[in-house]
């Protein structure tokens, strides 16, 4: 048994075959053949290899004319196909293991390869190449043989990367779950998973060679690890898991048709918050009211396609076909410059959070911003699309983006385009100065954003990605509680609609408090809507109050969470997340 | 038949790398006899590819050669020429 630590992207438990998919999308799954075949798999097995000499030999003859390099190369893969200790071990294994003919190969190729890797001398490790390479042209060959059927059977899809061109050929409703080399959190990987509601771990380096096609694996999409083989101790636990979850799941599934609303009949506007426009089908499959936090920043940061006007424009008005009435709210560049693909920063800056970042690198540089906005006032006649600023800190900054907004307008129509003239504009507040003037800035502005992440860690100057000081980030500080409540009175008077969106929503244990100081609308993970709503179904608004009344008046996080603790218990029966 | 045996030391500037691996295995491949390589211990079939690179003998590394059957010596003879040119690589 071997257990690998990686990045969890995708909830959920998996216990299943692994299917290994090497960089050319070739799969090595079924690992048994009956003693009575073991001679046509043996046949099969000599054809492959046959073949694969006769392909390379054939290539050497031919290389002269594409390249000098090449030739030495493939006179080496004849070598290693014509080598006969190498073929003996494949046909012991078919013999002696009853292994089929792909297994045995892959198996046979493995060994070698970890063989090579423990060789210090660089020059050798290279041949791992090579030999990857004639398990890769033999694997074709036998998948080739037209006797044999490839068989497609359910399993745990095993990976370097999944690219988007890689997984739309596969028949996604087999696979399990899915573990790979590389990737974060926002990886295409981590978005498909999520989509399919399949577990997934990523950022896995080597799980390529720990695991063979045909091994069990356990994928635990919750703490983020990898079982390979698991022993009969793990394999029961998992199996209580991943029951427990399903269970959890059915149970949640029966919320989905239901109305997002208190005991007492107060309805609660349920956002969601995506990073990929492939994620809206996830949030409409869950029930989510639509879109309150479209992230843009996929389109800049290592980007598949330049992100210009077009682009964007086809982007947006994709999204808003696909959500056909339903509110999506984009939010702007909100990143650094050194997160840019071209890398567009300027100096390098000692505070980036603090510096020249989101709406100010986009005031600074127009010709990035310009576009962005055009396209999304062209497509704001495609659907209810609103625009969200984010990182707003005084009057002038709101004035100067307003200004822009309707120098576009007017640029856009005398170019005879469409545009929504009454286009919703709203801001993110998550600067303290923002809270404390939003009395100034909410004429100016149809709706506000609470994003609750940066509003913690510039409130109480906190670097939320700086492990040092984790303690100091508290999202249930008395300054946080009241920050909210401000927020909520200021666009109470001025009737508009407020939401909060940042991760403090997701957790089912703020819900009772962030409810109790008049929030109505949330927008939080797709992963999170199901959970909100349970809460949100169980409170009355008197009830939800008193908490927050209670709440208002602790000085200390910790005993904040202890009641939140007790209070969720007595409303679902559950503790948080 | 008792197995006749030699040692030879890597000459060539690159030790056994894939090419010199390739014309080794391919000599030894036209004879009857059973060859084995042994580097400091470990021992692989010097008629096959995937052995020899994995022996990964660099220059000066001292190789047994054990070889047995009929045309045992006329095996170690034809690889000992084939060491003593370096491969053809200078």
């Amino acid at each position: 048994m071997k257990i690998i630590k990686g990045i969890p992207v995708s909830p959920g438990y998996a216990i299943d075959q692994a299917i290994v998919m090497d960089a050319d999308g070739a799969a090595v799954t079924k690992r048994f053949v009956a003693p009575e075949s073991v001679n046509a798999e043996l046949d099969r097995t000599e054809i492959a290899f046959q073949a694969s000499i006769k392909d390379a030999t054939a290539m050497m003859e031919n290389v002269s004319i594409i390249s000098k390099d090449m030739a030495p190369i493939l006179q080496a893969h004849v070598a290693m196909l014509k080598d006969p200790v190498l073929r003996d071990e494949v046909q012991s294994h078919i013999i002696d293991d009853l292994f089929t003919a792909e297994y045995a190969v892959t198996l046979t190729m493995q060994r070698y390869t970890k063989e090579l890797m423990s060789v210090e001398d660089d020059f050798f490790s290279h041949r791992i190449n090579d030999i990857r390479d004639i398990e890769k042209r033999v694997l074709r060959h036998l998948a080739l043989d037209e006797d044999v059927p490839v068989v497609q059977e359910n399993g745990v899809l095993i990976a370097q990367d999944l690219t988007p061109s890689q997984t739309a050929l596969l028949d996604t409703s087999k696979i399990k779950g899915i573990a790979t080399e590389m990737g974060g959190r926002t990886s295409h990987t981590a978005i498909m998973a999520r989509a399919l509601g399949i577990p997934a771990v990523v950022g896995l380096p080597n799980i390529c060679s720990d695991v063979t096609g045909g091994d069990r694996v356990v994928i635990d999409g919750v703490s983020g690890r990898v079982v390979i083989d698991p022993d009969a101790g793990t394999l029961k636990k998992y199996r209580i898991d991943q029951r427990s979850h399903e269970e959890r799941l059915n149970a949640l599934d029966v919320l989905i048709e239901l109305e997002p609303e208190t005991r007492d009949g107060t309805s609660i506007d349920l956002y969601a918050n995506i990073e990929f426009p492939t994620e809206i089908d996830l949030v409409l499959r869950k029930g989510g009211r639509g879109i309150g936090l479209f992230r843009t920043e996929f389109m800049y940061v290592d980007p598949k396609e330049n992100p210009d006007e077009e682009f964007q424009y086809q982007t947006y008005k994709k999204a808003l076909g696909i959500l056909k009435d339903k509110p999506l709210v984009v939010r702007t560049l909100d990143i650094g410059g050194d997160k840019f693909f071209e890398n567009i920063r300027m100096a390098k800056e000692k505070n980036p959070f603090l510096g020249c970042r989101s709406i100010r690198l986009c005031l600074e540089r127009l010709d990035i911003f310009k576009p962005q906005l055009r396209a999304m006032l062209r497509a704001s006649v495609e659907g209810p699309l609103w625009i969200l600023i984010p990182m707003i800190s005084s009057v002038d900054e709101l004035k100067k983006v307003r200004l822009l907004i309707e120098d576009l307008k007017t640029e856009l129509t005398e170019e005879g385009h469409k545009v929504n003239m009454d286009v919703l504009l709203g801001i993110m507040i998550e600067i303290p100065s923002a809270v404390v003037i939003l009395d100034m800035l909410i004429d100016m502005v149809d709706y506000v954003s609470i994003g609750t992440n940066d509003l913690v860690q510039y409130t109480l100057a906190v670097d939320r990605v700086n492990d040092s000081v984790a303690d100091y980030y508290q999202v249930a500080h008395p300054a946080i509680l009241r920050y909210i409540r401000q927020v909520v009175q200021v666009c109470n008077v001025a009737k508009k609609p407020v939401t909060l969106c940042g991760e403090m929503a997701a957790d089912p244990l703020y819900i009772p408090l962030l409810l109790g100081l008049g929030i109505r609308s949330v927008s939080v993970s797709p992963f999170a809507l199901l959970e909100v709503k349970e809460v949100i179904r169980a409170l009355d608004i008197e009830t939800a109050e008193t908490i927050a009344e209670k709440c208002l008046g602790m000085t200390r996080q910790k005993d904040i969470h202890q009641y939140l603790r007790g209070q969720l218990r007595k409303l679902t029966g559950r503790n948080t997340l | 038949m008792p197995a006749i045996s030699t040692v030879i030391t890597l000459q060539n500037k690159y030790g056994m790398h894939a090419r010199p691996a390739m014309q080794f295995v391919e000599v030894a491949s036209k004879f009857a006899s059973s060859l084995l390589v042994i580097k400091e211990g470990k021992e692989v079939d010097g008629k096959s590819i995937m052995g020899m690179m994995t022996l990964a003998a660099e220059k000066g590394t001292e190789l047994q050669l054990l070889a047995e059957g009929d045309d045992a010596q006329d095996l170690l003879n034809n690889l000992q020429e084939l060491l003593e040119s370096k491969f053809g690589e200078e």
